[in-house]
């Protein structure tokens, strides 16, 4: 039966069933607490064994450089240090869903932020932060989902709990090129999608053929992009939109259908928006951080918003350092960082500079010393950076400059 | 205008190891025939920004050398 299909991933050519999964946690003897893996099927199976056996989960990318590792504290020998599952349990489909929600306060899973000052910050989420939205209902069992987001990070692991909680499919999109996407959604009747308008943006150029399957769409992690709703709803003519505001501290917490959001009933007394207009949430919405900074037990979110209509508004945009490229969070001080480090570079900013297809793109202006050529130094920078960050982080665009512009109070401005 | 396009087209392609196109072929796909990804494709429309004062994105995101060489030229 089609829909007893877990996960299907074209690219790598792996197809599990429902059965095949349960079959996968019955039959593993060891585990790892720290999840680094650039299979999908792995990272979910991996979650689950640890959720059914009580170990916390710590969820790393899998395109982490070394240092970018040692900054958030994890050894590669750690990475490999494996632990062996001694209890026999054997779950079925209707027990693990038991244990799932047996577990939802025991159970922890730990994911990393960008952080605002340069290092990457840890956030600890109970299990019921994670599957706080996930909606179960005889209406919801016959979704089946394009996965079209990075599993390490909270919006992939939402659509997971989402689907897995309802026995749907999952057909893997998310590193697939653009143009395998139109017939693999096609030829799985997939229902639902939930990505980055960058990632629309990116594949709409690619879809020839009107698609009926799809019936919701929801976009999530940057700026809502009114003209790729427009697009997509003449390809996906029968999808009804979705727009999502999450973040890896506190999770999905708002969702609408166009973009203004309003801040649901049951939030009322733990969202709320500064004088500065900026959003802020209780620290009991958060997930547990030792490096998230509170105020009064509220936490700075750096997203302002404007109002629009009575009680709604729109995410007008950040007051913060962090540069949103694509869906992602670059924090421009771990960037300098690396580049001050040649000794041919006298000062340096990272910026973001607005790009209408991935929201930003990194650009850094240096002050050089004389003696090195431009694009020499350039290389010897590219070389480094690409060593030692994940891609979307290292600068597009180096420009070379005789001075940085400061603010009076010493800080370097970015806009 | 053509040449100084190929160049920059060129110049992303050797920071990711590929090789040199020769010439830019109506009907190419910036995406798929000269192996640009979303990151690379914001990358071009930043440096043809700069060099010709032209923000090729403004109306729509295009994909294809003839839409790109299409938009430079109008805009001359």
């Amino acid at each position: 039966m089609l829909n007893d299909f877990f996960w299907v991933d074209k690219k790598r050519d792996i197809v599990r069933t429902y059965e095949d999964l349960l079959k996968d946690i019955n039959t593993a003897r060891v585990t790892r607490s720290i999840i680094k893996d650039e299979n999908t099927y792995n990272v979910f199976l991996s979650i689950v064994v640890n959720i059914v056996h009580d170990i916390d989960s710590v969820i790393v990318d899998h395109d982490f450089s070394g240092s970018e590792l040692e900054k958030i504290n994890i050894k590669e020998e750690s990475i490999q240090e494996k632990i062996v599952i001694t209890e026999n349990r054997q779950v079925t489909y209707e027990n693990i869903r038991l244990i799932l929600q047996n577990s939802l306060s025991k159970s922890k899973i730990n994911l990393f932020t960008s952080g605002t000052t340069g290092v990457p910050k840890k956030v600890e989420h109970t299990l019921e932060n994670l599957v706080r939205n996930v909606r179960m209902s005889e209406k919801h069992e016959k979704n089946v989902w394009g996965f079209a987001y990075n599993p390490t990070h909270f919006a992939g692991l939402q659509v997971f709990f989402q689907a897995f909680m309802n026995r749907n499919m999952m057909v893997n999109i998310f590193d697939v090129n653009p143009l395998d996407i139109e017939n693999i959604l096609l030829d799985y009747n997939v229902t639902n999608i939930s990505a980055t308008p960058t990632f629309y943006r990116t594949l709409t150029p690619s879809l020839k053929k009107e698609n009926s399957n799809i019936l919701h769409l929801t976009l999530g992690g940057e700026k809502f992009d009114e003209n790729i709703k427009e697009k997509l709803s003449q390809i996906f003519y029968k999808a009804k939109f979705h727009n999502i505001y999450a973040s890896t501290e506190a999770g999905s917490l708002l969702i609408s259908n166009g973009d203004t959001f309003k801040i649901p009933e049951r939030f009322k007394s733990k969202i709320k928006v500064s004088i500065e207009n900026e959003l802020l949430i209780h620290k009991s919405l958060l997930g547990a951080s030792e490096s998230l900074k509170l105020n009064n037990n509220w936490y700075h979110t750096g997203d302002i918003i404007e109002r629009t209509e009575g009680e709604f508004f729109k995410i007008k945009g950040r007051d913060s350092e962090v540069i949103n490229v694509g869906g992602y969070n670059v924090n421009p001080n771990e960037v300098e960082e690396l580049i001050r480090r040649n000794n041919f570079v006298v000062d340096v900013i990272v910026k973001g500079r607005p790009n209408k297809l991935i929201g930003n793109i990194i650009i850094a202006e240096i002050v050089k010393l004389d003696e090195v050529e431009e694009p020499e130094l350039r290389n010897q920078l590219l070389s480094v950076l690409n060593e030692n960050l994940q891609s979307y982080k290292v600068p597009r665009i180096f420009t070379f400059v005789e001075k940085i512009d400061k603010s009076r109070t010493g800080k370097i401005k970015r806009k | 205008m053509k040449v100084k396009v190929l160049e920059i087209i060129n110049d992303i392609r050797g920071k990711k190891g590929l090789e040199a196109v020769e010439d830019l072929v109506e009907g190419m796909s910036l995406r798929d025939d000269l192996g640009m990804d979303s990151f690379e494709l914001a990358e071009l429309t930043v440096r043809i920004e700069d060099e010709f004062g032209v923000d090729i994105f403004e109306d729509e995101i295009i994909y294809s050398v003839d839409e790109l060489l299409n938009k430079l030229s109008n805009a001359e």
